[in-house]
């Protein structure tokens, strides 16, 4: 892919995440308009059967643990009204699969093994559907290198990185998220790219994934994601003349709200 | 009218839903396309193999390089095994991703390589396969493709040694030494170096005087020109398999 390609794919990324938080803040708004204009709708069809169908309900219905009741003298709550400023925590493990670290012209590849992985994430609702959550993942692997039909042990490396990510619900228990952060990546000094790369190695990285909650009663989910990050090219000495892209799929499973 | 609003709502919901879902989608093909990191092909700063006839000889790619230095008839104030192992590692740095490890072993019969004093008896048996000449050092194998055979152990036969170098102590001469400002033991490590740069593919002498691998050579490690060189041979098809 030519570097215009790169740079519209690294563009794509940007607006997807921008769009996930100008989505949310305009649902936010929206929500924190008064409860009377969902009042005054249902006052409009001034149907005292869903009055009464709505007190049944709410005779009947115990809140769900951390829930708050909120409703107050007879008004129809809003049923996505935010809760902000009421973090989460949320753990993450899985595993990771990546694309390779370097490909050398000469038939070289080094890649990384596939890895274990865990994070731990704090999560807040900014909005209806909508979360802001910063994750950080943190795995160990080793590295493959491969030339001339052999592979050989190239060591290990460790990737930890920090993003922070606007997750939108689409669908009840199906979620989507987009985000931004930095990667750090080290790994042996004697093996290319990281023996020119250690000294700097935070890296711009995106990241696209979707989680599946397996139940409305219990915060446990499968979570995939897309992460890529920017690597190579930080000295002039660096085989890699051009930072190239290093993509991550990381899959696992998350509990915590 | 709740119902149409709730249904319009659903709708508008919905597609919006889909929108969201193809944007992401499209972004997460776009992250997917991206080129991974890419290194250039380097080409040699000389031809490698202008010692023989054209054809590339090299260990396969990863490998353990086994090296028993051998301190038989060491002159005194020299010492083979420190030469050896700084020649190794200044070879080991040139390479990128660990194209191969050089370890010395203390028995001859471990070893793919033998290094010795020019005056020591060879433990092998290099067969005819001594090339004519010499100089402060030289580098022996058979040349025989497409893998090179055995040398066998004089002391009993059999072993894995498949390359003999012989490095001899005097043979810079003091004034070449005072000008480069090298000790004897230096010089000792200077020409064992060169013999590992041969021992490990790069099957020719620089022209230029400032390279390790100049057929005279004064440089304390390889040059960037050797290591451009011995990086393109790790990487080509051999002819000859050590």
């Amino acid at each position: 892919m030519s570097r215009y390609g790169r740079y519209a794919a690294i563009a794509a990324s940007g607006l997807l995440a921008l769009a996930l938080a100008s989505t949310a803040g305009a649902r936010s708004a929206a929500a924190q308009r008064p409860d009377s204009v969902a009042t005054d709708s249902v006052s409009a069809a001034d149907s005292a059967q869903l009055r009464r169908d709505a007190e049944r309900i709410r005779a009947h219905r115990r809140p769900r643990a951390g829930e708050r009741d909120t409703v107050r003298g007879g008004t129809t709550p809003s049923p996505e009204r935010p809760r902000l400023g009421r973090p989460t925590l949320r753990l993450f493990a899985g595993g990771a699969l990546s694309t390779a670290y370097v490909r050398d012209d000469n038939g070289t590849t080094v890649r990384p093994a596939a890895a274990p992985v865990i994070g731990v994430e704090v999560a807040s609702v900014v909005g209806p559907r909508t979360t802001l959550a910063v994750t950080l993942r943190t795995s160990r692997t080793g590295i493959d290198v491969r030339g001339d039909g052999r592979s050989w042990d190239g060591g290990s490396a460790w990737h930890t990185d920090a993003t922070a990510a606007i997750e939108r619900t689409l669908v009840p228990r199906l979620a989507l998220r987009g985000g931004l952060g930095l990667a750090w990546v080290r790994g042996p000094s004697d093996v290319a790219p990281f023996r020119f790369n250690n000294s700097s190695p935070f890296r711009p990285a995106a990241e696209l994934g979707a989680t599946y909650t397996f139940s409305r009663s219990r915060p446990l989910g499968a979570s995939v994601a897309l992460q890529a990050y920017r690597y190579g090219a930080t000295t002039l000495a660096d085989p890699i003349r051009e930072p190239g892209t290093v993509k991550r799929l990381v899959i696992g499973v998350r509990y915590g709200r | 009218m709740v119902g149409d609003r709730a249904r319009q709502s659903r709708t508008v919901h919905r597609a919006g839903a889909l929108t969201r879902s193809l944007a992401a989608l499209a972004a997460a093909a776009a992250l997917a396309a991206c080129d991974s990191p890419t290194a250039d092909e380097q080409p040699p700063a000389y031809d490698p193999t202008q010692l023989t006839g054209g054809l590339v000889y090299r260990w396969p790619l990863g490998r353990t390089v086994a090296i028993y230095a051998d301190p038989t008839a060491a002159p005194a104030g020299s010492d083979m095994r420190a030469a050896v192992a700084a020649g190794a590692a200044a070879w080991e740095q040139v390479v990128f991703y660990r194209e191969f490890e050089l370890r010395l072993v203390d028995d001859p019969r471990a070893a793919d390589v033998i290094v010795h004093h020019r005056q020591a008896p060879r433990l092998v048996d290099v067969m005819d396969c001594e090339p004519p000449g010499g100089g402060g050092g030289k580098t022996v194998f058979c040349n025989e493709a497409p893998e090179a055979p055995v040398l066998p152990l004089l002391d009993g036969g059999g072993g894995r040694v498949k390359v003999d170098i012989y490095v001899d102590y005097f043979s810079i001469a003091e004034a070449v030494l005072e000008s480069e400002g090298l000790t004897r033991q230096e010089g000792l490590a200077v020409l064992a170096a060169h013999e590992l740069g041969h021992a490990l593919g790069i099957g020719a002498h620089s022209d230029d005087p400032a390279d390790l691998m100049a057929p005279a050579p004064v440089a304390r490690r390889p040059s960037a020109r050797d290591a451009a060189t011995l990086r393109y041979v790790l990487h080509r098809p051999p002819d000859i398999r050590l």
